[in-house]
């Protein structure tokens, strides 16, 4: 488990199909998915076994594993975003790897709020949705980003332990 | 062959750009009625590349946006939100250019297929990769399903909590999945490259 390309492929895949197979309805646009779960952990991971460009590592793999998922989904309209938000998520996540305690929860959260943030700045400058449907945004997408880490460090601690078992 | 793949992904990728560039960011944005058209042109298009069913499932998508849409806009409007006093005619402008820009950009990106994909000029290394991470994709839909399905039947994950267990099991699946993957990749890959090494030393 020490290749990191092989690595790199592999999360790029898990991001994607998870974004694609487990969804939550929710009220506002949408759904809750489970692939920000999946984005978390593969930063924590890709963070883990990368010596240098963490960040790059991360960004990379939650990135375009999530725009892929849109594309492949039929919402190819919200992949450039997407490629953008979650590639910042992941970064930071990959980030955090290497922290311990207050300095790995402090690099998670700006990890979820750069992804929120990013989401709600792309839809105003976007006349198809504009200040309207960005606010309308802002909830479903904490929820999202609150979820993807809690299951996120949930699945790494996991993870940690199998390895090194 | 190369050559007609270019073109044909880059005339895809004007006719996106001129798409956008017309009715979302330019001169046909204010016109509600040409938005209007725009949007029944596409949902017929729509109907007439994949099915009724799938375009209904579409606006089903769309719906409980474009109706947090309305409320916002709504809100927005009693407001006069910035001294603005058009928040619910730019509101209805977007209940239909937003499906339409959806659906739009949905239909035009399945004319690209794998195989364009794989016929651009890139090295073979990065063509092995693409071919790795199709083969991934696959395998990757099979397992999951049954992975699933086991996490189902596994006592430890059954909690009375069920937004904790959902939390335990989908952990769990990501890295049974990751894990799964990361083999199956470097066996493609290793069986990938000697085929590769092999065939290049025959035709030598």
């Amino acid at each position: 488990m020490k290749n990191i390309k092989t690595a790199f492929v592999a999360l790029i895949v898990v991001v994607a199909l998870i974004t694609l197979w487990i969804r939550i309805p929710l009220p506002s646009r949408g759904y809750f998915n489970f692939g920000d779960v999946a984005v978390v952990f593969s930063g924590l991971v890709l963070g883990s076994l990368a010596r240098k460009r963490n960040f790059w590592w991360g960004a990379g793999a939650g990135g375009i594993g999530s725009a892929l998922a849109d594309i492949i989904g039929g919402y190819g309209m919200f992949a450039p975003i997407t490629l953008i938000a979650k590639g910042l998520e992941g970064g930071f996540c990959a980030l955090a790897s290497s922290r311990h305690k207050f300095g790995r929860w402090v690099l998670l959260l700006l990890g979820g709020a750069a992804m929120v943030a990013c989401y709600f700045i792309a839809e105003v400058l976007m006349p198809n949705f504009g200040l309207q449907g960005a606010v309308s945004e802002i909830i479903p997408n904490l929820i999202q980003a609150g979820g993807g880490i809690a299951g996120g460090v949930l699945a790494f601690t996991a993870y940690k332990k199998i390895v090194r078992d | 062959m190369n050559n007609w793949v270019i073109l044909k992904l880059g005339i895809i990728f004007i006719i996106i750009i001129s798409f956008f560039w017309l009715f979302v960011f330019g001169p046909f944005y204010d016109s509600i009625i040409i938005q209007l058209a725009v949007f029944a042109l596409v949902m017929g298009w729509n109907v007439l590349r994949f099915s009724l069913r799938e375009a209904i499932s579409l606006l089903k998508f769309c719906l409980p946006f474009v109706l947090s849409l309305l409320v916002f806009g709504l809100i927005f409007h009693f407001m006069q939100l910035f001294g603005r006093t058009d928040w619910l005619e730019d509101t209805l402008i977007k209940c239909f250019i937003f499906p339409s820009s959806l659906v739009f950009l949905k239909i035009l990106l399945t004319y690209i297929s794998y195989l364009d994909i794989l016929n651009l000029p890139i090295s073979m290394e990065k063509r092995i990769g693409l071919i790795t991470m199709k083969s991934a994709f696959q395998k990757g839909e099979k397992i999951l399903s049954r992975f699933s399905w086991y996490l189902n039947t596994y006592s430890d994950l059954q909690s009375s909590n069920r937004i904790k267990s959902q939390l335990q099991k989908y952990a769990c699946l990501i890295i049974a999945l990751y894990l799964y993957l990361y083999e199956e990749i470097e066996n493609s890959n290793r069986l990938l490259k000697n085929r590769y090494l092999h065939l290049y030393e025959v035709n030598e």
